[in-house]
């Protein structure tokens, strides 16, 4: 069996088809060391994939390079590389991830099947237990989602927002009002 | 290559386009439907074109779809994110300030899960009828789903 000559294919093809190859490779080292498993898995994600990219920004600078076919006519297929090489964590991986780990509805679902179906009124009585017990925790964690992220910032047991919190805010809501959307 | 993102960022742009005229005539309602089928009437057109302009560029097709999930991303977490909302919460207070309490009192249990469950009931998720609630079908299979991306990524908390 002959392996296919890699230096003769186009660079183009080769800087695209490399972005899909080191997210697999990325994906599994998520899958054996267990990098989505617990309570802080996101920031760990994504640097992660942040980590992957470099081998892949290098490679594709490194092979139009040995195959002397380096030029800045290249650059719109990294550019699209790039595009797919992170589309594929933030927009697929994460979104799954998000669904089974994040989604307040999905866990609520999750929870009425865990809990025996829900059958009866008492069955009823301690999902909504159990869920008011969930959703306090799930406010703490926002609230504090909001100060990692710069949006605000906690003094005392009062939250205050900082000027890039109300940037995002403002623009956040100016999308909206363009748009003709109401938050839910 | 350059042919691929033009016409990529073209269709993309048509359909945000469409997709705002949509929304400004309809407002907030169906918000996921309307998304998705203008993403899909998108990507068939693009399809189509790449179709009868000889062999299909995957590469643009894939842009198309993604530039477009991307965006409906976007506005999902900008129209449905906890922590978009409490922000919202904030800035709208005079001083900018508020206690974790008033928190509290703003998101606080019996109307989050009231909220919830109202949705998903309304969305054919589950079925209150008396005192017993169950799941439907539609739950079942993403449920499915969902214990399978759990088992698979080793997830272990969640919330």
């Amino acid at each position: 069996m002959e392996f296919p000559d890699i230096s003769a294919a186009p660079a183009e093809s080769v800087i695209l088809w490399a972005a899909p190859a080191f997210f697999c490779v990325f994906l599994l080292v998520v899958l054996a060391a267990r990098l989505a498993s617990g309570k802080n898995c996101t920031a760990r994600l994504h640097r992660t994939n942040l980590l992957f990219f470099i081998p892949y920004a290098l490679a594709s600078l490194l092979f139009p390079a040995a195959t002397g076919r380096l030029s800045r006519s290249l650059l719109p297929a990294f550019a699209a590389g790039c595009f797919i090489y992170f589309s594929l964590h933030h927009i697929y991986l994460m979104a799954f991830i998000g669904l089974a780990k994040k989604s307040f509805s999905v866990n609520i679902l999750s929870d009425i099947r865990t809990l025996g179906g829900g059958r009866g009124a008492a069955a009823l009585t301690a999902l909504l237990a159990h869920e008011s017990a969930k959703t306090a925790f799930v406010r703490q964690d926002r609230l504090n989602q909001m100060t990692v992220l710069g949006m605000a910032e906690l003094r005392g047991s009062e939250y205050r927002i900082t000027p890039r919190g109300r940037f995002l805010n403002g623009l956040g809501n100016a999308m909206l009002k363009l748009w003709n959307l109401r938050r839910l | 290559m350059y042919a691929t993102l033009t016409l990529s960022v073209s269709f993309f742009t048509a359909a945000v386009a469409a997709h705002l005229v949509i929304c400004r005539a309809t407002g907030t309602g169906r918000f996921m439907l309307k998304g998705l089928l203008t993403g899909f009437v998108c990507f068939a057109c693009a399809a189509a074109w790449e179709y009868s302009a000889g062999a299909p560029d995957l590469v643009s097709l894939y842009l198309v779809l993604t530039l477009w999930l991307t965006y409906m991303v976007f506005f999902i977490n900008l129209l449905n994110s906890v922590t978009l909302k409490m922000l919202a919460r904030l800035a709208e207070e005079p001083s900018g300030t508020l206690t974790e309490a008033a928190f509290q009192d703003i998101f606080n249990e019996e109307s989050a899960i009231k909220i919830r469950l109202q949705d998903m009931r309304v969305n054919g998720f589950i079925k209150l009828e008396g005192g017993n609630l169950g799941l439907t079908g539609k739950a079942d299979a993403l449920l499915k789903i969902v214990f399978l991306v759990r088992r698979a990524f080793s997830i272990d908390f969640v919330g």
